[in-house]
């Protein structure tokens, strides 16, 4: 499984949070997980992770609940072109369509896009070694100083984890 | 009170309101009587026409009766016994000559369409294009004109688009608001491409022959009640053609909204724009939004104005988005209870020229 | 489709948007969600206890009507929902509970007024006329047993087969005997004539003698013909952007057929049929009239005062303009048109087009947005409504 291509744009003062096991969210599903009073969905697609807020930016709906499907464009009446690789978050009120990729909205100004968070992937071990453990090598379930911040999730270092960052 | 003393004379009152250049885009000539094409038809349909006693389009009467005060302004109703607007020296006497107008384009609505008989049909149309050819274009260099088609065969509106379309005169087709098919849809592809081989505007205008009730809840019964409410059968048709996507296909096509006015188009826009965000994937050809479209390929004429409170008029002016949109015009016979001055009020000055003939002398290319 | 691991706590607490503060930002204005949409086939139990056996049988023997437009054009999903409004039972409005949990107790609303489709799909025309006319008859009980007798913030409007315009008044009649939260009486925009033609007056009648609007939305319909004078459309994108369509047509009819002279105590309200077309159809009424008045002299007034003092209209959907502080001119020209405290917000829950009620821009006065969230709505229907601002 790969890292989200986000990973390398992290903002300096942004905190990370362990919110689930990488194998909580098989391909094609999606989990929605609340840290730090916001609803975030984080969805695997084809074996790639991405996170957004769960708030569509038009009118305030469940964005994370929506359907992703592929992009479909035409350049007249009669032809179709669909790209099922190009993914594309619906939202389940208003039908506005925004790229997996980034957030952007399809058809809005550039300002208009779904909230998007880095995911990454993160294997336990090395989140591991900022947990303060009651008991060496084993799991943890205090809350965790350092980068890391696990609010509900027990952390062992022979899993992986689906990490994402947020500005606390 | 009635309607005849307060009406005031309208080119006086246009004058009085407006003294710089004017183009009108909507008048109409009126057939006298069907004889009057005769002259114009091959023999054997006046042949045809003779022996079954017709008498011409029996709809023509039901879209403009004769009595009704719509159907003619009181100063524009000849004193003797002949049809409104049914010759050039009446038009000339009520508008081309007291308004000075640079252009006027005349629009010839006989109901046709209410003839069923294709090749019949057929004939009555290319009559009546020639007989304003004849009696009209070639007798008043003011003018232009809508040439008219059959109304319900591609083909054969094709081909009369290709017989008469390269006249000087002709700038226009007219296709009634009313048709058995929305006008968005693609069987009437080869008419677009015609039309703009040939450099004519589409003019959507007032009548029509369509075997829907005249509007989606049911038939109406009082003229009024039809009349007014005919606003949503120029919404469909607007709405249709951005929907299918013709001006994707037809990115030459012009389209004139004629004889409805436009205060009500500034919430079919918002509407369009809003929805289409939401359900573009049904139309995909639609890549920019609706009303963004229609600026660039739709005009209208002014009138009937039907207009508000001048600031709620000048309002839904701002809100159409582009100056380039409104043409000036008098819908000549018809009565509409309107005044220029309120328009030219709710109007900002930059716009006044443009409204008034610049906008109709570059859409029309005259 | 979705696991939520970490319980979110937002979806039992009430969320207070900015377009819900009064003044000074304390208290909070009340809601009335005047378009909730209920939910369900007559196949289900809740439904079919009510039918008779003759109708049983009917309908076991040849199926349920199709609504004429929903084949031909599908709308983008399958009930137009909002794909979080699917309660356990699969159909959205299918489930009181869930939908008093995920608009009224979320949403923090009064009062919801709840149109039913089923009463609007085909109106009980499609069939024979005694199978309709049990069918709108079991939707009017199912509406009292399953919603209006669950919760009392509940209201609903009465379905009619107004095809068959005295069995309409009687089951109108019998409902408003049924339960009181019956409070006003649902019509599709399309039904076989314009609601102002003579035939259907015995219904005014009704609706004006019982003191209970008539509320018009869109959907269903008694086969009035196609959807605009030039045919079907194609796409779902022209049905709902056409929805208002029908509404020029019904405004016109009530007025120039003289119904609301005949009728001076009727009320209307435009459900889901938006309202910023109101204003410049009153000119063209107006304009319209000056010409053509002799044809109607039965009319005593100018049709922008029968429209000012007759009609109501619900919000949904939402005009959206590009520009937002337009919205504020909007709605200055539909007062001007003397529609003061005609607007009432609707959700359209639970519908894809839903408008929550911080859908009505915040920056809008306090007292304006009072009106609109409640106050004109509990004026009209005389639901009272708990007003911490004041």
């Amino acid at each position: 499984m790969t890292a989200s291509p986000r990973a390398a744009a992290r903002p300096d003062h942004a905190r990370k949070f362990v919110v689930a096991r990488v194998e909580d969210v098989p391909e094609g599903q999606r989990i929605i997980v609340r840290v730090q009073d916001r609803d975030i969905g984080i969805f695997n697609v084809e074996g790639e992770f991405y996170a957004f807020a769960n708030r569509c930016p038009h009118k305030g709906g469940p964005l994370c609940e929506g359907v992703i499907a592929g992009l479909i464009e035409s350049d007249a009446p009669g032809e179709f072109r669909f790209d099922p690789g190009r993914k594309l978050l619906i939202c389940p009120w208003h039908g506005w369509e925004f790229d997996l990729r980034d957030g952007q909205s399809y058809l809005e100004a550039a300002n208009t896009k779904a909230r998007p968070y880095p995911v990454d992937v993160e294997p336990g071990k090395d989140i591991a070694r900022s947990i303060k453990s009651e008991e060496s090598g084993g799991e943890s379930r205090t809350l965790i100083p350092g980068p890391y911040v696990a609010d509900t999730i027990p952390v062992s270092v022979e899993r992986d984890y689906l990490v994402i960052t947020m500005r606390s | 009170m009635s309607r005849e003393a307060t009406s005031p004379v309208l080119a006086e009152a246009i004058r009085g309101a407006w003294s710089g250049p004017i183009i009108d885009c909507d008048v109409h000539a009126n057939v006298p009587s069907l004889e009057t094409l005769f002259p114009y038809l091959d023999s054997v349909w006046v042949q045809f026409t003779r022996e079954r006693g017709y008498t011409g389009p029996l709809r023509l009467a039901s879209t403009y009766p004769p009595n009704l005060a719509s159907t003619c302004r009181p100063e524009w109703r000849p004193g003797d016994r002949r049809v409104p607007a049914s010759e050039l020296a009446l038009l000339q006497e009520h508008v081309l000559d007291p308004l000075q107008v640079e252009r006027a384009i005349l629009t010839c609505y006989y109901a046709l369409d209410s003839l069923r008989h294709p090749d019949w049909a057929a004939a009555f149309v290319r009559a009546l294009n020639d007989w304003l050819v004849a009696e009209w274009l070639d007798k008043d260099p003011r003018l232009a004109a809508s040439l008219v088609v059959p109304a319900r065969y591609p083909q054969d509106m094709v081909r009369e688009i290709e017989r008469v379309g390269d006249h000087p005169g002709f700038v226009q087709v007219l296709m009634p608001v009313r048709s058995d098919r929305l006008y968005g849809n693609r069987i009437w592809h080869p008419v677009y491409e015609a039309m703009v081989r040939h450099n004519l505007v589409m003019g959507i205008h007032w009548g029509g022959t369509a075997e829907a009730s005249p509007g989606p809840a049911g038939w109406p019964t009082w003229y009024v009640e039809e009349y007014a409410a005919e606003v949503q059968a120029y919404g469909a048709q607007v709405t249709s053609l951005i929907a299918e996507g013709v001006f994707k296909v037809f990115p030459e096509l012009r389209v004139s909204i004629l004889e409805i006015g436009f205060a009500w188009l500034p919430s079919w826009l918002f509407r369009m724009d809003k929805e289409w965000k939401g359900l573009r994937r049904e139309i995909p050809w639609v890549t920019r939004p609706p009303s963004e479209i229609i600026r660039e390929h739709m005009r209208f004429s002014v009138t009937p104005l039907d207009a508000g409170p001048i600031s709620d008029l000048a309002n839904v002016i701002e809100w159409l988005g582009s100056d380039e949109l409104l043409m000036f015009a008098t819908d000549y016979p018809h009565f509409h209870d309107d005044d220029l001055s309120v328009l030219l009020n709710a109007t900002p000055q930059h716009m006044h020229a443009k409204l008034m003939s610049e906008n109709a002398r570059a859409w029309y290319r005259l | 489709m979705s696991k939520t691991l970490a319980q979110s706590e937002s979806t039992t607490s009430t969320r207070v948007v900015p377009s819900r503060l009064a003044d000074g930002g304390r208290s909070v204005l009340p809601v009335i969600d005047c378009d909730v949409h209920p939910m369900a086939s007559p196949l289900s139990p809740d439904i079919w206890k009510f039918l008779s056996d003759p109708t049983r049988q009917y309908l076991r023997l040849r199926g349920l009507p199709v609504n004429l437009l929903g084949p031909q054009i599908p709308q983008q999903r399958v009930f137009a929902h909002r794909l979080d409004s699917v309660p356990p039972n699969g159909t959205p409005g299918g489930d009181e509970a869930f939908a008093r949990a995920q608009l009224l107790d979320e949403l923090d609303i009064d009062a919801g007024i709840l149109n039913s489709f089923g009463g609007l799909i085909d109106h009980g025309a499609n069939y024979p006329i005694a199978v309709g006319v049990d069918l709108i008859r079991a939707y009017n009980e199912w509406l009292r047993e399953s919603w209006l007798e669950k919760d009392s913030r509940w209201f609903a409007a009465i379905c009619i087969t107004p095809e068959q315009p005295d069995e309409a008044v009687a089951e109108i009649a019998r409902c408003v005997k049924a339960h009181e939260r019956f409070n006003q009486i649902l019509l599709s925009t399309r039904i076989q004539q314009p609601i102002g033609n003579p035939r259907y007056w015995p219904i005014l009648e009704a609706a004006e003698h019982f003191n209970l609007p008539l509320a018009f939305h869109v959907g269903g319909g008694s086969r009035s013909g196609p959807f605009t004078p030039s045919g079907s459309p194609n796409y779902y994108f022209e049905v709902h952007t056409g929805f208002v369509n029908p509404v020029y047509n019904l405004v016109s009819s009530l007025i120039f057929e003289g119904a609301l002279e005949r009728f001076p105590k009727t009320k209307i309200v435009m459900a889901e049929l938006a309202w910023s077309w109101a204003a410049p159809f009153a000119w063209r009424l107006d304009g319209s009239w000056r010409v053509l008045r002799d044809e109607v002299p039965h009319l005593r007034r100018k049709p922008s005062e029968y429209l000012a003092e007759h009609f109501w209209f619900t919000t949904q959907p939402m005009e959206e303009p590009e520009n937002p502080k337009v919205f504020a001119q909007i709605y200055e020209q539909f007062e001007n048109a003397g529609l003061h405290d005609r607007l009432m917000y609707s959700s359209d829950y639970p519908h894809w087009d839903f408008d929550a009620p911080e859908a009505l821009p915040a920056w809008l006065p306090a007292s304006t947005r009072r009106k609109i969230l409640g106050a004109n709505a509990s004026q009209l229907y005389g639901i009272p409504v708990h007003d911490s601002s004041r």
